[in-house]
């Protein structure tokens, strides 16, 4: 195990260099991001095996997501709690070579697309998911999970005109099989799913459906291996495995309008949860680069986890080597253990992300979290 | 207390039935004491309403004379249902001036504790807006959720400080809103009264009065309310299996909920024209230091 400390910074997100084996960026906040500067730390892990900071760049606000670039093994752009992404270069000091600003407040989590290297998403507590161009300063499209139709539905005005937060789109993603597929997660529970190619500004998504029970869904993943599979983390300390194939269509699920339908919403249902398995909220999943059915999660209960997801299962018997699997008509409750591999308690503040190496053997992970700390340590045998 | 914890069976028959038939009070008590066929606890109710009942007494000595009289008046029906009417009056009277002893039943301090959850919880969920009894694991999100809206008091924003709480429970409550049914128009409007009532007696809660610096500003004060409910979220649950569990001990040291705890006090709160946290008494600086850095920005063509 690694650890780095960067004193009077909480981190906030932790991400490999996609690049170089041995480089972390960590997006940070002074003050628990309550109140202050933020801070970029680039971190080499040196051959003696210790994290040092390679560069530190310190910014006018909190940072609260970063996303290393696909098109650039030097750049790294950041969420920063002004309204603005800014991009930096590693081999430059001080300032960002690009500035976008048009969020009207802090900026959530931000995400470089795999495919469509020069594109990247971004989502902020404005309720607004912004899909921006690396070259071009204003943004190419802007959505809007919750639709003048759904917001209806959703919530009902308090009077102040505010919207409790539910508003605040906490993570957007790419899929990493088609850069026309984009999938958020909201404080109103729901997981929207955008397709580039069909959306209209104002319209609302493709697909969208509450996944945590109304309790606000803080983060959302792709598996990288399974094209229609997604994961969500939860309020309601739970984690879920969704196949977008077999989202049953209730009224929360039905494309473009949300009709009155009979009290309460029916939720559709998921193939797999994770109950139990962290005792505070859900801050983070996220998938296994290496493996299809490997999930790691990081929570408030100050833990990090490693997951197996039981319902899948690769199929070497059958002489499939692909990395591809079946299902297995189990799930995690049907599993003394819940499917956990490995469980990390060395953090002792909230754990805010983590993320797998991409690199050397499989199974490395790196989380931070607001105590400060940047920890590599090995999630799977 | 509710129903189900009451161990006196006189009350709880007569919290819950105040109309009951006098007939059943004996059966009641040849249930529970006396076992008889159905024929025999019918003569033992003749003989009980009779005045016989000193031998009945004497065999059940768990039944005593009391002077706590439980607001018990038989109804026509009942009494008409009754033999010797009058005589069973004076009867019934006494008896419901009688208290079982139970020697299973809980201890004073027991109940005393008891009534103090049954007061937190109800606190709880006043303040949650919730109808889940698990309510300690949704106070993360509030936790991470209201640090994120604190952040935006610094730019003068509006705070919603019920946010968190209406939030997780506010959907179901909207899909109301979608039927236009008269009586679902009514409870509508009575749920939103009432929830408005709550929400305004919670942001105005004693301990919050008493500890707010009359110096604060708005946003300060927030603030404050803001960490009080995160401290209150956060603070030790009641049974001992969920105060010994890692996430609480962990809790107890952590540094983040110990700065909740002194903003909540209005030891430190925010400065937000430096961008710092400080203590108001002394002027010091809490936390880290605000440095200013220049909104540069390197010409990527120049490099």
């Amino acid at each position: 195990m690694l650890r780095f400390e960067m004193r009077g910074f909480s981190g906030y997100a932790v991400q490999y260099s996609p690049f170089l084996d041995s480089r972390l960026a960590v997006a940070t906040g002074t003050n628990y991001g309550l109140i202050g500067n933020g801070k970029l730390w680039i971190l080499d892990i040196s051959p003696e095996g210790q994290m040092v900071t390679r560069r530190d760049y310190l910014t006018q606000d909190c940072l609260f997501d970063l996303a290393w670039s696909e098109l650039n093994e030097n750049q790294c752009l950041v969420a920063q709690g002004d309204g603005s992404l800014r991009l930096f270069d590693t081999t430059l000091d001080k300032y960002p070579v690009a500035v976008y600003q048009e969020h009207r407040d802090e900026v959530a989590s931000c995400n470089w697309s795999l495919i469509g290297r020069n594109t990247f998403v971004s989502s902020g507590w404005d309720g607004l998911v912004k899909v921006w161009s690396v070259g071009r300063p204003n943004s190419v499209m802007t959505l809007k999970p919750r639709t003048r139709s759904n917001t209806a539905v959703l919530d009902r005005p308090n009077g102040t005109g505010t919207t409790n937060g539910k508003d605040c789109v906490y993570q957007a993603k790419f899929s990493p099989h088609d850069d026309s597929l984009m999938v958020c997660c909201s404080g109103d529970s729901t997981v929207s799913l955008f397709d580039l190619r069909a959306s209209q500004p104002g319209q609302g998504p493709t697909h969208q459906f509450m996944a945590h029970s109304g309790s606000e869904t803080l983060s959302v993943d792709f598996n990288k291996y399974r094209t229609n599979v997604i994961a969500t983390g939860g309020v309601d300390n739970k984690i879920k495995i969704w196949d977008l194939r077999m989202l049953r269509t209730g009224p929360l699920s039905i494309r473009g309008k949300w009709p009155e339908g009979p009290r309460g919403a029916k939720q559709v249902q998921c193939t797999n949860e994770i109950v139990g398995g962290h005792e505070l909220a859900v801050r983070k999943v996220n998938w296994s680069p290496h493996s299809s059915n490997y999930l790691l999660s990081t929570s408030y209960d100050m833990t990090c986890c490693i997951w197996q997801d039981m319902g899948y299962a690769t199929d070497r018997t059958r002489g499939n080597n692909s990395g591809y699997g079946v299902t297995t008509g189990r799930t995690n409750a049907s599993d003394l253990r819940n499917g956990l591999v490995s469980r990390f308690t060395a953090h002792t503040e909230f754990v805010f992300d983590g993320d797998w190496s991409l690199w050397g053997a499989p199974g490395f992970v790196a989380t931070t979290g607001w105590d400060g700390n940047v920890f590599v340590w090995k999630g799977t045998p | 207390m509710p129903e189900s914890c009451r161990v006196n069976p006189i009350q709880r028959f007569i919290s819950k039935r105040d109309n009951v038939s006098v007939s059943s009070l004996p059966t009641l008590i040849s249930s529970s004491h006396v076992h008889s066929s159905s024929s025999s606890s019918r003569s033992l109710e003749r003989t009980f309403l009779q005045g016989h009942v000193p031998s009945l007494v004497t065999r059940q000595p768990l039944i005593s004379d009391n002077k706590y009289s439980p607001p018990y008046v038989p109804d026509e029906a009942s009494r008409s249902n009754t033999i010797g009417s009058s005589h069973s009056e004076t009867w019934i009277n006494q008896f419901s001036a009688m208290k079982v002893e139970d020697p299973l039943e809980a201890s004073l301090e027991y109940k005393r504790l008891y009534k103090n959850y049954e007061r937190q919880m109800g606190n709880g969920y006043r303040r949650f807006n919730s109808s889940s009894p698990d309510l300690k694991p949704q106070f993360v999100s509030p936790v991470g959720q209201r640090i994120q809206k604190s952040r935006l008091l610094k730019r003068g924003g509006t705070v919603p400080l019920s946010g968190s709480r209406a939030s997780p429970y506010g959907t179901i409550q909207t899909h109301s809103t979608t039927t236009h049914t008269p009586t679902d128009a009514l409870l509508e409007a009575e749920f939103n009264t009432l929830e408005q009532e709550l929400m305004e007696q919670d942001l105005a809660t004693p301990e919050t009065r008493e500890t707010s610096n009359p110096a604060f500003t708005g946003e300060q004060r927030e603030l404050q309310e803001i960490a009080s409910s995160i401290v209150d979220a956060c603070s030790p649950p009641l049974t001992p299996l969920a105060r010994d569990s890692p996430v609480q001990s962990k809790l107890a040291s952590s540094k983040f909920m110990g700065l909740m705890k002194r903003v909540s006090d209005g030891d430190v709160t925010v400065k937000p024209a430096q961008r710092e946290l400080f203590t108001p008494g002394t002027g010091d600086r809490v936390g880290s230091e605000y440095f200013q850095v220049g909104n540069g920005q390197h010409d990527p063509t120049k490099k």
